[in-house]
């Protein structure tokens, strides 16, 4: 497979022939390869902020939903709200990490959470009336017993039932940053000296963005379509993988498919 | 909880939210100014109070601007026309066809419908910006939100003209904007009417032989109508990020521009001082998500019954014990907007909308790029 970082001007814009097997781009260099070394990047982050933002949103969802009146968990919930209000984007760009893929994988996770936090609160909250609870805390359950093995096994089909939107959001908000070229500044926090612009990643949502004038021009589709259908076949394995653990973990659900499937 | 207590609690609750979103503005934004590098942090919060409060977020260094947060509005106010329709076209479309998904769930409609909304959903919206303006840009005009013929002419002298060539020129950003979101309201709305099969009624409804429209339609869908309205909340979120590239990519001078522009210099590199137009920007665009999730708090309790109210109330005994009777169309829209109306939660969440909306209406537009 041909390197996808070395460029050849001979054959610019070949389609896709047995040698290329996606074709070249508009430096020669192969898409299909470019492709695959880009999902690494891709792949990274937006699944590492995928985790991060629903590991955040479970933990504080949780939290502030159990205790809602204590003021801890009522503080929490002011703070989802925050976060859900703000523009994400001012949080992304001014995160205190200075660069590489753990700056974009916890600026978009800890910007992302709120809105599984907010999910998993509303069902915390008519778990928390649940007899077995109350019983469990009869018992002599710890907060930390009740939390990780009667409330999490009820909150778990609500979070694979939601991921898929956490996952376009931060998919969406990682190719938005590809496109504007946020990724290729580092803003620098001595005010006297410029940004420092670094090359960009390669990923698939810098393919398209830095393809674009090419594809509109020439309509070169068989650069595009690759990292275009990576991403949407991303999104489409998340809410398969979503619905198959809904069905497992919910039994209610599983039992209403089937009765849907009789009416 | 009552009516009344419960607004109370959502008030108070929406003012704290506000003061700590004034408080990350503070810490986010304010701090990366110009002017308040260097000084000590007491002196800046000072000074931050005074800059929010008193000077109207400071003065740009444009031509006739006599502040920042005048031309914020200004921004603002087309933009939130266009976030709103297509907001409401996005909710619409999404909650329709994911009616008719779940209806014919398992069919080869249902498979399609769901394969294009996924569709919808990851692919970057600036791409489909792209795609849409190579597409239709020689019939549709881009880059500016009137003709040069009529921006100039006041909407009140020809609203019909001035509405249509506004249309003429925002159709691809709406279109565009509404295909970001509509992929998650179908999915919301599918999921939420497939929560309620499980739900006895339901069963009660097969055992009575009614037919499988009547049961997905009219029990079924109606009460996965609050869910639906509850996640509405989400929307803000994804819209304010879609706006920024849907404006990028078609140039309009919206509210997107100006956070890009409040990082991003002319030439394409990351400013150095930003623009006090971002700490503006955050504390406006935060205010009002959380006014519209205030407003979507209070119709959604006028929506649902069970939400705060006792059971012994007698309020649902009554309303399920009266004689259902089939009624036209135009009788039921009548109930349902005189049940709507009835108490001061919805009339309040309609009132506060409606204010947005002429908030945005009302605003002149771009005088002060015009006059020189």
């Amino acid at each position: 497979m041909a390197d996808p970082e070395v460029i050849n001007p001979v054959l610019r814009n070949q389609p896709p022939s047995l040698e290329h097997l996606f074709g070249t781009d508009e430096y020669g260099r192969d898409v299909l390869s470019r492709t695959i070394w880009a999902s690494r990047v891709s792949l990274l982050e937006s699944l590492g902020a995928l985790f991060v933002a629903i590991l955040a949103g479970t933990a504080i969802g949780m939290i502030s939903g159990y205790y809602r009146d204590q003021p801890v968990g009522y503080m929490l919930d002011r703070v989802t709200d925050v976060f859900l209000s703000v523009p994400v984007i001012f949080v992304i760009v001014f995160f205190p990490i200075e660069t590489g893929s753990l700056k974009w994988i916890l600026a978009v996770g800890l910007s992302t959470w709120a809105i599984m936090a907010k999910i998993v609160r509303s069902q915390v909250l008519v778990t928390r009336e649940k007899t077995y609870i109350e019983s469990a805390k009869a018992l002599g359950a710890s907060d930390s017993r009740i939390f990780l093995s009667y409330i999490l096994p009820d909150v778990m089909g609500v979070i694979a039932a939601n991921m898929v939107y956490i996952a376009g959001l931060v998919i969406l908000i990682q190719t938005t940053l590809d496109f504007f070229g946020f990724k290729r500044f580092l803003w620098s926090k001595d005010p006297g000296l410029p940004p420092v612009t670094v090359a960009p990643t390669l990923s698939w949502g810098s393919i398209l963005a830095y393809n674009m004038p090419t594809f509109l021009s020439l309509d070169t589709w068989w650069v595009v379509l690759p990292p275009l259908s990576c991403i949407v076949l991303l999104g489409l394995s998340l809410i398969l993988v979503g619905n198959k653990v809904t069905e497992l973990l919910n039994p209610h659900v599983r039992s209403a498919y089937e009765l849907i499937g009789e009416i | 909880m009552s009516l009344r207590k419960y607004i109370i609690k959502r008030t108070l609750d929406s003012l704290i939210t506000i003061f700590l979103v004034f408080m990350l503005n503070f810490f986010i934004c304010y701090q990366n100014l110009s002017e308040a590098r260097g000084l000590p942090e007491s002196e800046q919060f000072t000074n931050y109070i005074r800059f929010v409060f008193f000077d109207r977020f400071g003065t740009l260094a444009l031509p006739g601007s006599p502040n920042t947060l005048d031309y914020v509005f200004e921004r603002l106010s087309y933009s939130l026309i266009i976030l709103t329709v297509s907001a409401i076209f996005a909710i619409l479309v999404g909650v329709a066809s994911g009616a008719l998904a779940s209806f014919k769930r398992g069919s080869k409609t249902d498979f399609l419908f769901s394969a294009f909304f996924i569709t919808l959903i990851m692919v970057p919206n600036w791409w489909s910006a792209f795609v849409l303006l190579a597409t239709f840009t020689p019939p549709f005009p881009v880059g500016k939100w009137h003709s040069f013929e009529w921006i100039n002419v006041p909407f009140l002298s020809d609203p019909v003209g001035k509405t249509r060539d506004f249309l003429w020129h925002t159709t691809l950003p709406m279109v565009c904007l509404t295909l970001s979101m509509v992929g998650v309201y179908f999915l919301v709305s599918r999921s939420c009417i497939a929560a309620t099969f499980s739900e006895p009624y339901l069963i009660t409804a097969k055992a009575k032989g009614l037919r499988r429209r009547s049961i997905i339609f009219r029990h079924a869908f109606r009460n996965a109508i609050v869910p639906i309205a509850a996640g509405a909340a989400l929307i803000p979120v994804f819209l304010i990020n879609a706006s920024i590239s849907v404006e990028r990519v078609f140039s309009l001078k919206g509210i997107g521009d100006a956070i890009y522009h409040s990082l991003i210099s002319e030439s394409e590199l990351p400013r150095v001082d930003v623009l006090p137009t971002l700490p503006a920007i955050f504390l406006l665009v935060s205010i009002i998500t959380i006014a519209i999730q205030y407003a979507l708090d209070l119709l959604n309790y006028q929506l649902d019954p069970r939400l705060g109210r006792s059971m012994t109330d007698g309020a649902g005994l009554t309303f399920s014990l009266k004689s259902r009777r089939w009624k036209s169309r135009k009788v039921r829209l009548k109930r349902f907007m005189s049940s709507f109306m009835k108490g001061s939660s919805g009339k309040l969440g309609l009132a506060i909308i409606l204010t947005l909306i002429a908030f945005a209406a009302y605003r002149p537009s771009f005088h002060w790029q015009i006059q020189k």
